[in-house]
């Protein structure tokens, strides 16, 4: 039922006598059809019929037995039935307002309420219109359209278009600018009321515009969904923008949560220190799965094992998801940079290991590292990729600038520290862009299609900020955690502000150096002040004893080997300590870890097929015959490395009589086995 | 509070890293010896770790929890960890929670918390040591006195032991003033301190603890100056014979007890007299393993009034046992580290006492009193022709060819005649390597087998200077006093054990004229077994702070 295409002038008109009813009658009255007239039977009708025939909204007939409505009445009560189907003006749910939507528009002018590039399609963007129509811009968008000729085109644009032959309110003048500017107004006091307000207060406080003009208005307003209309407890007609407009128009502001001076503050392993750990782990061949190529439980147990740990009081800020996300998310690194590669991926006991690309990398200087990382981060923020799930499209998309740019605003209010709770919460309320939708309300209706009801909006903005916070500002150190008394706090560092396009450039030196490392006699390395970047370099060469400050690494033979056979440079660790370090290098570490590196040794397995000749004379024939694929590897052990050439040889050999025979077919299975294993050094 | 300029890093896991370089660390270091245990001292940065035995120590001393927290905080460079600060609160809380002091024929334990009462009366360990004697109060008999406190350790519950102890037997000793050779005794102050420490005046809370101090700082001088102070009859425990006679000639030396006065209890003889030493061995003595131990009744022999345990951290279990029967007496144990391999630290706390005087051994050689060591490592390669014999050979054995190797004999001619004017013990562990040392290099050679008598000529030659070396095997770990010693040649070892180099080392400690100066070398054959035995040892000096350079190509030293 389209409630707006009724004659509002003449229910304003009624509305004071609506009102001198008594809610009883009211409720017998909107019971009366208006296509035939009902029995007069019971107590309440007669008193209720009876004091509406006066009034001219109800006709009696035969004998006071029957009784209709009026012509006036039709259009009263009409109006009136429409407003009570949905108590839209007392209770809001995303469904009740969908429902609403359906009962006073079209399908076409339901599409049509949103101005999208897109063309919406009712039955499958139904929620992205809810949604964008109860969200603050959108009234925002009318009011903010410019010109009154702009809100006539912006009322216009909303209605069906004449030309696809479909009218649907034939009956309905195009708005004018009287319209735009009456509407104007109208919206202008609803939207300053946190409840709705009843019809009749309405139009008192619009005492200077006539009542036709104001009836135009308010049937534009009702038609556009600028305002929705219903009838109260007691059956009165009230009036009110959405209620998630409201409440968010109208609900305590928030402050900005305080600055505030860290207790302590945590040191957090950096995504290059994770990664660097994890390609080194991969130094040795590691199984997957086949399902989902993750590391198998034994070997991903070692890894965490390996891996620094969180530091705890911290890390149970975030709930404990974030130790799970740790190795996938390097894992994720690993595999954009293509650092480690499955092997074997068709055969039972696919593995992952170190690519030349994951030697490469951790040859790189940590510098060299965070920066890659940072930038990527940034690239990410600031380009490429949305912060959540519900955002599946590129940050490019101009109707996500909102977004992009609400975001950063909140991050850079971490300039001090903050309490991070405290100002999600604030972020979530004062400036959600899902709430205030940007320019046309585009990327709420687009990427929010399924969120309405307010909690929802702003739990899904602290999901966002969150997962900013943990997967591109955390792991790159672009923020500092620290505690006061009870609260996280976070405070922005300048990797931060790059990472979220605050700053030109990247600058790591002071991180990286500004702290000293005491190598200690006993192979223990000291850090008297946190380096969270030399923590990443001398990670890979050494076991981890602490965190933080204080004895943080032991570099033992195993720790050294493990490191140098991954193709990290010993003599660059050296290099890089000493330079950090305020006492010189012990003269036992540097020589022992030199010579533990040095002993290190890289072979590879060979699949080869073995010549075993009776004696030394015919294994000398042989290497004459064909000595150009066969090496001498024994006295009688001659040696064929690539099987290929295996006919070439038994041809050659057979001509100077000597028969190679072939190997057993059993033999020959096992090989071909082995061989389709693939081929992976091993050391 | 937290200052970029404090010498401490506090970490949670209740280590403390003390710089020295930063403004206060002497002063913390002062504070924190009191409540923490030195683990290691490198160059730089030394190790603390507080434990429940250190707190305890503390609190015995004294110290409450807010002081510790105090002055960790005065001096610690980051914020205190949190838990640290409630694991100190909580530790000290329990001591003195208990206290034990004297009532006519038995003693009393008191206990003001109600819940530590009820702990104890339901515990069945403390069912036939304890009878309630009211609300608060528990009897317990004088001879239960030792296994009550080692009970109420496990339990993790100090005791304040304010029993008192038994006078002894009267002894009249002083320390000499003057010496055989005609100098004049004079203690060092932190000997005097020790002493002192330990006694305090015969005040019943004192006069049981341990003293730790390097080796080579004098600790027989303590234990002389503690029998002074105590005047009674003592029984000293000792590791060896020779250490038994090295007290005797300390004894007679520097005190005014006379030959008559100071007994032999040995497997040679079995004096007992005013004064009396006796060895942990002949104490655990018995013919079999099933028999009681022969010679445990020599504690009840006298009315000792004090015992001392010489190098504590070796005392054996049976003599812990005998120890806990001994309560009523005085006991002194001496060490160069409360550090036990067999981990019964406790029991030393429980049955001996509190920890009542430590320094460490850097202050000792800033201030000259003990000599200045460097250690070096020199590696020497396997010659060609035992390469093929190591590589085949088992585990042990590789050990030994490695141990063995010929060409270390050429590196220690070289080193001796480094060291032309320096005493110098060649120390090693396989005798056979020994003897062709000895024979090589033509040096007397001292090892198990050589009687005692021969020994002692030998060692009396080799502080005459008549022999400019000594090669000695293990008998030379414990407690023989080689003063003059400076240089030690390391040929094999057990060197798994940080007794051992502890000891080895101590042997070079005592001070020298001119420079105060000592060598320590270690010659490993490279690229074999011996080499992962000698990091440990290489960890272990630099722990303690010693100076460590290896020498990887010991060819070059001969060129």
């Amino acid at each position: 039922m389209k409630i707006f295409d009724v004659d509002w002038l003449v229910i304003f008109k009624l509305l004071p006598v609506w009102k001198e009813f008594e809610e009883p009658t009211r409720r017998c009255l909107l019971e009366v059809p208006t296509s035939r007239g009902v029995n007069v039977t019971s107590p309440l009708q007669i008193n209720a019929f009876h004091s509406a025939v006066p009034l001219g909204l109800i006709e009696l007939f035969k004998d006071d037995q029957r009784a209709r409505l009026t012509k006036t009445g039709k259009v009263l009560i009409k109006a009136l039935r429409g407003m009570s189907l949905h108590e839209i003006t007392l209770e809001h749910s995303p469904a009740l307002f969908l429902e609403y939507l359906a009962m006073i528009l079209s399908t076409e002018e339901r599409e049509l309420l949103i101005e999208s590039r897109n063309p919406l399609v009712w039955h499958k963007d139904s929620q992205a219109v809810g949604k964008k129509i109860t969200t603050l811009s959108y009234p925002k968008s009318f009011h903010e359209a410019g010109s009154e000729q702009e809100q006539v085109e912006w009322l216009t644009a909303r209605r069906t278009s004449v030309s696809n032959g479909h009218r649907a309110d034939d009956d309905e003048p195009l708005p004018t600018l009287t319209v735009a500017r009456d509407l104007s107004h109208l919206l202008r006091l609803l939207l300053a009321q946190p409840d709705p307000l009843e019809l009749s207060a309405l139009i008192a406080e619009c005492g200077d515009i006539p009542l036709q003009r104001l009836a135009d208005a308010f049937r534009a307003g009702l038609r556009s969904v600028l305002f929705v209309a219903g009838l109260d407890q007691d059956g009165i007609p009230e009036v009110s923008v959405p209620r998630p407009i409201s409440d968010q128009l109208h609900r305590p502001r928030l402050m900005l949560p305080p600055e505030l001076e860290p207790q302590e503050v945590a040191h957090w392993p950096t995504a290059t220190e994770d990664l660097a750990t994890m390609l080194v782990f991969l130094s040795e061949p590691r199984q997957i799965k086949t399902g989902d190529n993750s590391l198998f439980a034994k070997p991903e147990k070692e890894l965490n094992a390996l891996l620094s740990p969180l530091p705890a009081r911290f890390f149970l800020e975030f709930s404990g998801s974030l130790d799970a996300n740790r190795i996938p998310q390097i894992r994720d690194i690993a595999a954009d940079y293509e650092l480690a590669e499955l092997q074997g991926q068709n055969t039972k006991r696919p593995v992952l290991t170190l690519t030349d690309a994951g030697r490469a990398w951790l040859a790189k200087s940590t510098v060299e590292q965070r920066s890659i990382l940072a930038s990527a981060a940034r690239e990410l923020l600031t380009c490429e990729a949305p912060p959540t799930d519900a955002f599946r499209t590129s940050w490019r998309d101009p109707d996500l600038e909102p977004f992009r740019s609400e975001l950063i605003e909140t991050f850079q209010q971490l300039g001090k520290a903050r309490c991070w709770n405290s100002l999600l919460t604030y972020a979530s309320k004062e400036c959600n862009p899902l709430f205030t939708g940007g320019p046309g309300g585009g990327p709420v209706a687009r990427y929010h299609k399924s969120l309405l009801l307010p909690e929802e909006m702003e739990m899904a903005w602290v999901e966002g900020l969150s997962r900013v916070l943990h997967e591109q500002l955390l792991p790159n150190r672009g923020v500092v955690l620290g505690h006061h008394e009870d609260s996280l706090t976070v405070q922005l560092t300048a990797v931060g502000r790059y990472i979220l396009g605050l700053e030109d450039t990247l600058d790591l030196s002071e991180e990286l150096t500004d702290s000293a490392i005491v190598v200690q006699p006993d192979f223990e390395v000291i850090f008297m002040a946190p380096s969270p970047g030399l923590e990443a370099s001398i990670g890979p060469f050494a076991e981890r004893i602490g965190q933080g400050v204080g004895a943080l690494f032991k570099l033992t033979r195993e720790s050294v080997q493990t490191g140098a056979r991954s193709g990290l440079d010993v003599e660059e660790l050296l290099k890089q300590i000493t330079n950090a370090s305020s006492m010189p290098i012990p003269s036992n570490v540097q020589t022992e870890v030199r010579r533990w590196a040095k002993a290190v040794l890289s072979l590879n397995w060979e699949h080869a097929l073995v010549v075993r000749c009776p004696d030394e004379e015919i294994a000398q024939r042989v290497l004459a015959t064909c000595g150009k694929y066969v090496e001498r590897v024994g006295p009688t052990l001659l040696v064929l490395h690539d099987p290929k050439k295996r006919a070439t040889v038994n041809r050659a050999c057979a001509k100077a009589g000597i028969f190679l025979k072939e190997p057993p077919a059993a033999a020959r299975r096992k090989a071909r086995k082995r061989k389709g294993r693939g081929h992976w050094g091993t050391w | 509070m937290a200052s970029p300029n404090a010498p401490l890093i506090v970490q949670a896991d209740l280590t403390v890293l003390l710089e020295l370089a930063a403004p206060d660390s002497a002063d913390a270091r002062g504070s924190l010896t009191a409540f923490a245990e030195l683990v290691k001292s490198p160059e730089h940065i030394h190790t603390f770790r507080i434990t429940p035995l250190s707190i305890w120590n503390a609190c015995s001393t004294g110290f409450a929890a807010e002081s510790i927290i105090d002055c960790l905080e005065r001096y610690s460079r980051y914020a205190v960890p949190k838990n640290l600060i409630s694991e100190v609160r909580e530790l000290a809380s329990r001591f003195g929670k208990l206290v034990l002091t004297r009532a006519d024929e038995d003693m009393e334990l008191r206990a003001e918390d109600p819940d530590v009462m009820v702990q104890l009366a339901e515990n069945p360990r403390f069912e036939k040591l304890l009878w309630r004697l009211g609300p608060q109060v528990f009897g317990v008999k004088l001879s239960d006195r030792g296994r009550l406190k080692i009970e109420l350790i496990k339990l993790g519950l100090p005791v304040r032991d304010l029993a008192g102890f038994t006078k002894g037997e009267a002894l009249e000793v002083q320390l000499a003033k003057e010496m055989r050779d005609g100098t004049t005794l004079a203690l060092r102050p932190y000997q005097v301190d020790a002493a002192r420490a330990f006694y305090a005046g015969g005040a019943v809370d004192a006069g049981s603890g341990v003293v730790v101090l390097p080796c080579g700082a004098g600790k027989t001088i303590v234990g002389m100056a503690a029998i002074a102070e105590v005047s009674a009859s003592t029984l000293v425990l000792t590791t060896n014979t020779t250490a038994v006679r090295q007290w005797m000639d300390e004894l007679l030396d520097k005190t005014t007890l006379t030959e008559d006065q100071v007994g032999e209890y040995t497997g040679a003889a079995k004096n007992i007299r005013p004064v009396t030493i006796a060895t942990y061995q002949v104490l655990t003595h018995r013919q079999t393993k099933q028999d009681e131990f022969t010679h445990l009744g020599l504690f009840d022999a006298r009315e000792w009034g004090l015992i001392i345990y010489d190098e504590v951290h070796l005392l054996p279990a049976p003599v812990f046992q005998a120890t806990a029967s001994l309560q009523a007496r005085r006991r002194l144990g001496l060490t160069a580290t409360l550090v036990r391999e067999d981990g019964l630290e406790r029991d030393v706390f429980a049955l001996i006492g509190p920890k009542c005087w430590d320094m460490p051994w850097k202050e000792l050689e800033q201030q000259g009193w003990i000599a200045k060591a460097t250690c070096t490592e020199i590696r020497v390669e396997l010659p060609r022709y035992l390469l093929g014999e190591y590589a085949v050979a088992a585990e042990r054995k590789k050990l030994r060819i490695a141990a063995e190797n010929p060409e270390k004999i050429k590196l220690v001619r070289h080193l001796i005649e480094q060291h032309p004017d320096e005493p110098t013990l060649v120390i090693g562990t396989f005798v056979d390597q020994l003897k062709t040392i000895a024979k090589v290099l033509d040096l007397p050679l001292i090892t198990g087998t050589t009687p005692q008598k021969k020994r002692d000529e030998l060692f009396e030659d080799y502080r005459q200077g008549k022999h400019k070396a000594l090669v000695v095997s293990k008998v030379a770990n414990f407690a023989v006093d080689l003063p003059d010693a400076s240089v030690a040649i390391q040929v094999s070892g057990t060197f798994g054990s940080r007794q051992e180099e502890a000891q080895r080392l101590g042997r070079l400690l005592r001070p020298k004229k001119g420079l105060n100066q000592a060598s320590f070398y270690s010659l490993v054959t490279s690229e074999t077994k011996e080499e992962d035995f000698a990091i440990k040892r290489q960890l272990f000096l630099c722990e303690q702070g010693y100076e460590y350079t290896i020498i990887q190509d010991g060819e070059e030293l001969l060129k």
